[in-house]
Parts: structure tokens; sequence; C-alpha cells
């Protein structure tokens, strides 16, 4: 009966045994060892060697490169979190309507969802070619957009802008779509325009899905790596202004320069930073946002 | 009434026709990347620029796949984002099971440490896997390229949420008809729960599809590469560039773009469960 007992204690664990081992090992160990190697002197190999206290976060913190990195970072949040979120909140006020071709408009507003950072990453540096490109050509502006220190964090921010359109949009079109008929239907008929509607009726009403949406965004726009590094790493890329993030930098310091000292440090200052920021949004959660 | 109604339709055929040119603008660089892996080079290099290709060519496709590894890097891709979604089903199955059919002591804690796994963004932990990673000798291997994508929390919320919708009467009734355990796990509530494991797979492929920065981090043979970071690493001669970079992009874009075109309905559940992420 004891057996029995114990037997069924444990049956459940083991369904949970892969998981349980995973997020140890791949999540709370490495998190752990990187919080804790921050404060060591660590050699090229990664080992810890002397405890130097916040020594490896005061140098990060006045390095020149670093301090480019975390500008760099709030400039793509910043065209992330709320420039993708409002263009995606007009396509989903100007999709709610359901009409005969829905499907068509719906799946083309959706689309960018499906695409990854490199390949836009591949067809927007065509565009952004200073010569051939098509920007420059529709534009009638002659900026070499990778290579312009004022431009080149924004050209790569807005690839991001651009890919999470799709995301966003049917996000915010189900929020939309949840809201009341009658109502939009009552305003409409008291005269309020689109514009007021939005206004006093829509935004409100999304406001805890546009609220979702933003501190997303923003946390994984703190993370944002790839785009950096696709365009300095790859073999035909060029860029000579600097669009490192605070990720992009801390691989270059940890991959690249085998510097694990700036490695990790790096790590939990971007950790830190991204978490003070969503705690800041909470705040203003309470403020702007309205639940039913 | 009639000149009423005519008037109504024209302002909806007009409020249609709208819509979709600003579908056409949102996916414009797509079509533009389209028309250039058609063009040949001296089309590509001309000034000012053309976007429709005058003579459609089929060259840069042909240069994309004989000059380079592409559709080895397509294979990598697909192992890779195949076999991982398919294990991160069942891991997230199996817990989904234990967490809503069982009551033992722990289930609140182990359920918090799972979910509080998503505090923790794996680029902050992404210098430490690569080195045990490295230490396991997966340095170029498709387990070691697999391995961070095995299980996710927001996946096993969703199998949770899911399998929390049929109540434990269920099980016991299974339980008096015979069936261990593991039996009406397997037999009886996986068949009905198809619907949610497409979803977890299908997000799951996209995202690991198109993921660039752990595969690009623990490869440096160039066989062992992704699309994702082949795409971006492929040499031609100066001047043929554009084009066969182009197509292959298209290439690279094809299966994901399938994927999301039939199955548009099923992401957009997972999305609303939260299944999308990296």
């Amino acid at each position: 009966m004891r057996k029995k007992g114990l037997r069924a204690a444990a049956e459940p664990l083991l369904y949970l045994l892969p998981a349980i081992i995973f997020f140890i090992a791949f999540t709370y160990y490495p998190f752990l060892k990187t919080a804790i190697s921050s404060f060591f002197l660590v050699d090229s190999m990664g080992r810890a060697k002397e405890f130097v206290g916040f020594e490896n976060y005061l140098r990060v913190l006045a390095t020149p490169q670093f301090r480019i990195a975390v500008k760099n970072t709030i400039v793509y949040m910043i065209l992330n979190a709320p420039v993708s979120i409002l263009i995606s909140l007009i396509l989903a006020i100007i999709a709610n309507k359901p009409t005969r071709s829905s499907r068509v408009y719906e799946t083309m507003f959706a689309l960018t969802m499906a695409i990854s950072m490199s390949v836009a990453a591949m067809i927007f540096r065509m565009a952004y070619n200073p010569s051939i490109g098509a920007l420059n050509h529709i534009l009638g502006t002659r900026i070499n957009w990778l290579n312009d220190p004022g431009w080149a964090m924004i050209a790569v921010s807005v690839i991001a802008t651009w890919l999470n359109i799709g995301y966003n949009f049917l996000f915010l079109l189900a929020a939309v779509r949840g809201i009341d008929k009658g109502l939009l239907e009552s305003a409409e008929i008291d005269g309020a325009g689109i514009f007021r509607r939005t206004l006093g009726i829509i935004i409100p009403m999304v406001s805890p899905t546009l609220f979702f949406l933003v501190v997303t965004q923003m946390a994984k726009s703190m993370m944002m790596s790839s785009l950096a590094l696709i365009f300095t790493n790859s073999a035909t890329l060029s860029t000579t202004a600097n669009i490192d993030t605070m990720i992009s930098y801390m691989y270059k310091q940890a991959v690249n320069n085998l510097n694990y000292n700036d490695g990790y440090a790096t790590a939990i200052i971007a950790f830190i930073m991204t978490f003070i920021l969503m705690l800041i949004s909470f705040r203003f959660e309470k403020k702007g946002v309205h639940y039913n | 009434m009639n000149r009423e109604k005519t008037i109504k339709k024209a302002k909806n055929v007009l409020y249609q026709a709208m819509a979709v040119a600003i579908g056409v603008v949102i996916i414009i660089p797509i079509i533009y990347a389209f028309f250039i892996s058609f063009m040949p080079a001296n089309e590509i290099m001309r000034m000012p620029p053309k976007f429709l290709p005058e003579h459609w060519i089929l060259d840069n496709y042909v240069f994309a796949i004989s000059t380079t590894p592409l559709m080895r890097f397509m294979l990598n891709s697909l192992i890779l984002a195949g076999v991982s979604s398919i294990i991160r089903v069942i891991t997230a199955a199996m817990a989904g099971y234990a967490f809503s059919f069982y009551r033992f002591p722990g289930r609140q804690l182990i359920f918090y440490l799972f979910m509080g796994s998503m505090m923790i963004p794996s680029d902050v932990v992404l210098i430490t896997n690569y080195q045990t990673v490295a230490r396991l000798g997966l340095i170029n291997t498709y387990l070691g390229m697999m391995i961070i994508f095995l299980c996710n929390a927001t996946n096993i919320f969703l199998m949770r949420q899911y399998f929390l919708s049929f109540s434990v009467s269920l099980k016991e009734a299974a339980v008096i008809d015979g069936a261990s355990n593991l039996g009406f796990f397997l037999k009886i509530l996986l068949p009905v729960s198809t619907p949610v494991m497409t979803t977890v797979f299908i997000s799951s492929f996209i995202s690991v599809w198109n993921t660039y920065l752990w595969p690009m981090l623990v490869t440096n043979d160039n066989l062992m590469r992704t699309v994702q970071v082949g795409v971006t690493m492929l040499n031609f001669p100066d001047g043929v560039v554009y084009g066969p970079i182009m197509a292959a992009s298209m290439l690279v874009l094809l299966p994901t773009l399938l994927v999301f075109l039939i199955f548009q309905k099923r992401i957009v559940g997972g999305i609303m469960g939260g299944s999308v992420k990296g």
C-alpha cells in the first residue's frame, strides 16, 4: 500500500521531469552562473578566478561603445513599441468591418509575421543601397542609409518595425472585434466621426491589449541583437556606423573578443534595465489602462 | 432608394479597394524582392532603378542553388525546426498533463518555476548556454542547435489551459474501464487534443525556422548552417550579388509563408494563447 502511494506521488513528476531538467539546465543555472560570474574576474575559458565586486559593471558602464549601444537600443525600442503598434492599430481599425475581401487584406496585414529577420535584412539592404536601391529613388534622396551614423540605427530599426506589424495587427484585430458593436453604432448615430470613435471608444476599450503589446515589445526590443549582428557579421555586408545594441555588444565582447568579464556584466545590466522598465510600465498600467 | 443602394455599394467597393491597396503597401518589400529575384544583373544595376523586370529570368535561382549550399541549409533548418517542434509538443503535453490531471505536493511551486522562466530572456543566458553546449561537445551538431528550443513555458501553459477544459472525471471513467494513467494520456487525451498540439507545433516551427542568433553561435562549419544564417553569408562575385541573394531570400521565405497561409487560423489561435515566442 505504501509503495503504491509512493509510486502515485512520483508519477506526475515523471511527466514533468524533462521540463524540470530543461528549465534548470538552460534557464536558471545559466542565469545564476551569469549573475555570479559578473562579480568575478573571468579567464578566457569563462572560469571565475577572483572576486572583484562591481568592477566589471563600472568598466562596462564607462565604455563609450556600450553607452552608444544603450542609446541605439532605446532608438530601436521606440520605433518598435509605440510606432509599430500604432500602425497596427490603424490597420486593425481598417480591417474591423468584415467585407467580402476581408480575408485578402487581413492576410496581407498579417503577412510580415511569417518573415524572418535575416530575409527582411537582405531585402532592406537592397532597398537601402544608395545607388541602385529603391528607397533613395522613391524619396528622391541620396542617403547612404546603413553607413550614415545619423541614419543607420533608424534604418535598421525600421526593418523590425515592419516585421512586427503582422503580429501586433492580429492581436489588435481580435481586440477591436471584441468591442461591443452596439457601442460603436450608437456613437456613429450620435454623429461621432471615425477619429472621435477611435479616441473615445476604441483606444480605451483595447487599452489592455495595447498595454500588453507595448510591454512585450519593449522587453523584446531591449534584448534585440539579431539585426545588429546580421548587418555587422555577414560577409557581404558592411556598415561603418555603430549599430550595436546592448545584447549585440555583449555577444561581440564574449564571443568575438573572449572577454567574458564584460560579457557577463553587460548581460546582467541589460536584464536589470529591462526589469526596471517593466516595473515602470506596470506602475503606468494602473493609471492608463481600463479593464471592464 | 435604388440610388442610395448603389452609392452604398460603391462606397463599400471603394473601401475594400483602399484596404487592399494599403495591404499592398505593407507587403511591398516582398513584392520588390520578388521582382528583383527574376531580374537580369544588368537591369538590377541600372540607374535609375527599375522595379519590374523587362526580361524575366530564372538565372538568379539557378545560380543561388547551384553555387551555394542553399539546399543543405534548407535541410538543416528543416531538421532543426521540425524535430525541435515535435519534441516541444511532447514536453509541453507531458507537463500540461501533470499540471491538469494530478494533485501532488509541490505542484504550484513547479508551475511557478516554469512560468518564472519567461522572466529570463534567452539572450541574457546566451553565453553561459553556449559554454554548456561547448562543454557537452555539441558544437556543429543538430542536438546542439536544437537543445535550447526543446521546451517552452508558454507552450506548457497553453497545453495546461487546454487540458483543464476536460474534467478529471473523464480520466476517472477511463481508469475504471481499465485504462492506465499513461494509457489515458496517450490513447484518449492526446487524440482529442490535436488542435492545440497543431497550434504549438506550427507556431514553434515558424519561430525556430526564423531564429538567427543561437544557430549562428553554435555552428561554424559552413555545412551545418541554417538558412537564416546561411542566407546572410552567401558569397557571390561582385556585380551579381543582389539577384541571387533576393532569389535565395525568396526560397527561404517560401516554407514559412506557405505554413502561414495554410494554417493562418491556427496560428491566430496560438497567438491569442501566447504560444508564439522563441
